[in-house]
C-alpha cells in the first residue's frame, strides 16, 4: 500500500516537473489575473440569468439577419480572434464585419463603435449554443449601447446558408485599437464557405 | 479475455493521451476551463493546467507499457471520477452549462467550432463513465502483480525468514 502510494507520488512529481518546466520555457504566467477572471465570471453569471430574456428580445433568424445587413447594420463577430481571422462573414458596406470578443471589449475596442452608433448592431458567434454573442450584448448594453440583435445560428448558420465569407484580421478603425491589436495585414476575400 | 483487456487499455490510454495534446498545446485555455468550474482557488488553476495534462500522458504511457500499471490505473481512475463528479455538480447542483474542458482545444482544432459541442453538457459525463467501465474491465481481468508462491519440490512454499529454533 505504502509502496503504491510512493509510486503514485513519483508519477505526480514527474508529471508536475515536466509540466512546470514546459511552462517555464514557454514563459507562461503562473498566476491568472484575478480581476480579469472575476470580471469574466460575473459576465457569465449575468448571461446565465438573462439567457432566455436576451434570446427572446434580441435573437433573430437568417431572414432578418440578411435584411438588417441590407439596411446597413453594423455586423459584429463575437468569436475569438483566431476564428475570425480564419474566416468571417463578408459584407460589401463600411464598416466590414468587426471582431469583438466580449472579454476583450475594452474602451479602445468600444470606441470603434461610437462613430457608427447611429446604426443598428447585429452580433453573431459560433452557433445557437454559443454564449459569446450574449456576453457581448451585455457588455455593449453596460456601455450604453442599445437595440443590438443577435443572429442566433451564428457562424454555423452563415456557412449553411453559403453567405460570402472572407479571412484575415480586423483592421477597421485600427487607430482606435491599442498597439498590440494593430494589425497591418490585408484581408483576403473569398466567395462562399471556406 | 486478454484481447478485451488490451482493447480497453488502448482505448483508455489513447483517449487520455489524445485529449492531453490540446491541453498541453494551450494550457492557458485549459486553465480558463478549470476556472469555469469554480472549484479550486484561482491561484492554483495555472499550476493545475500545467501539470494535469502531463499526468494524463504519463499515466496513459505507464498503463500501456506495463510499468507501474496498477498505480497508473489508480491515477486515471482518480482523475476520471474527479472530473465526472465535478461536472455532475456543476450541471445538476449549480445548473450551469460549461465546456467540460475534457479535450482542451483539440476537438475544435480538428472539427472546427462544432467540435466544441461534441463533449458539451452530458456527453462529457457519458464519455467519462464509458472510460471508467473500460478501466475497471482492465483492472478486474489483469493479474494483481503479486507473484504466486513458488512451490518447492516437497510442496512447501520456501520462506525467506526462517524461524530461529
Amino acid at each position: 500500500m505504502t509502496k503504491s502510494l510512493m509510486k503514485m507520488l513519483v508519477i505526480l512529481a514527474l508529471s508536475s516537473a515536466i509540466g512546470g518546466a514546459s511552462a517555464f520555457f514557454r514563459g507562461l504566467p503562473w498566476q491568472p489575473n484575478k480581476q480579469v477572471v472575476e470580471q469574466k465570471q460575473k459576465l457569465r453569471d449575468v448571461v446565465g440569468e438573462r439567457h432566455e430574456q436576451i434570446r427572446k428580445s434580441a435573437g433573430i433568424a437568417l431572414d432578418e439577419f440578411q435584411a438588417m445587413i441590407q439596411r446597413g447594420a453594423v455586423v459584429i463577430d463575437a468569436r475569438t480572434r483566431e476564428d475570425y481571422e480564419k474566416a468571417h462573414l463578408r459584407i460589401d458596406s463600411e464598416p466590414p464585419v468587426l471582431n469583438m470578443e466580449p472579454d476583450k471589449a475594452d474602451a479602445a475596442a468600444l470606441n470603434r463603435l461610437v462613430n457608427v452608433s447611429d446604426r443598428p448592431f447585429v452580433i453573431y458567434c459560433n452557433s445557437a449554443d454559443c454564449t459569446l454573442g450574449e456576453e457581448l450584448y451585455v457588455v455593449l448594453e453596460q456601455n450604453g449601447f442599445a437595440g443590438m440583435k443577435i443572429y442566433v445560428d451564428g457562424w454555423d448558420g452563415i456557412t449553411k446558408a453559403k453567405l460570402p465569407t472572407t479571412s484575415g484580421p480586423d483592421i477597421w478603425g485600427a487607430d482606435a485599437m491599442p498597439p498590440d491589436e494593430n494589425r497591418d495585414e490585408p484581408a483576403q476575400s473569398s466567395e462562399g464557405t471556406p | 479475455m486478454k484481447v478485451i483487456v488490451w482493447v480497453a487499455r488502448i482505448i483508455v490510454a489513447g483517449i487520455f493521451a489524445f485529449f492531453a495534446i490540446g491541453k498541453i498545446e494551450d494550457p492557458i485555455k485549459f486553465a480558463e476551463q478549470i476556472q469555469n468550474y469554480r472549484m479550486v482557488p484561482l491561484e492554483w488553476t495555472h499550476a493545475m493546467a500545467f501539470a494535469l495534462p502531463w499526468l494524463e500522458v504519463v499515466a496513459a504511457a505507464l498503463l500501456l507499457i506495463g510499468l507501474w500499471r496498477a498505480e497508473a490505473r489508480y491515477w486515471i481512475l482518480f482523475m476520471l471520477v474527479g472530473f465526472t463528479l465535478a461536472k455532475l455538480y456543476v450541471e445538476i447542483i449549480e445548473g450551469r452549462h460549461i465546456d467540460c474542458g475534457c479535450a482542451g482545444g483539440i476537438l475544435k482544432d480538428l472539427f472546427g467550432a462544432s467540435g466544441e459541442k461534441i463533449l458539451a453538457g452530458w456527453n462529457g459525463i457519458y464519455l467519462n463513465l464509458f472510460l471508467i467501465v473500460l478501466l475497471l474491465t482492465d483492472a478486474i481481468h489483469s493479474p494483481t502483480g503479486r507473484r504466486a508462491p513458488r512451490i518447492s519440490v516437497e510442496g512447501v512454499a520456501p520462506s525467506k525468514t526462517q524461524p530461529v529454533s
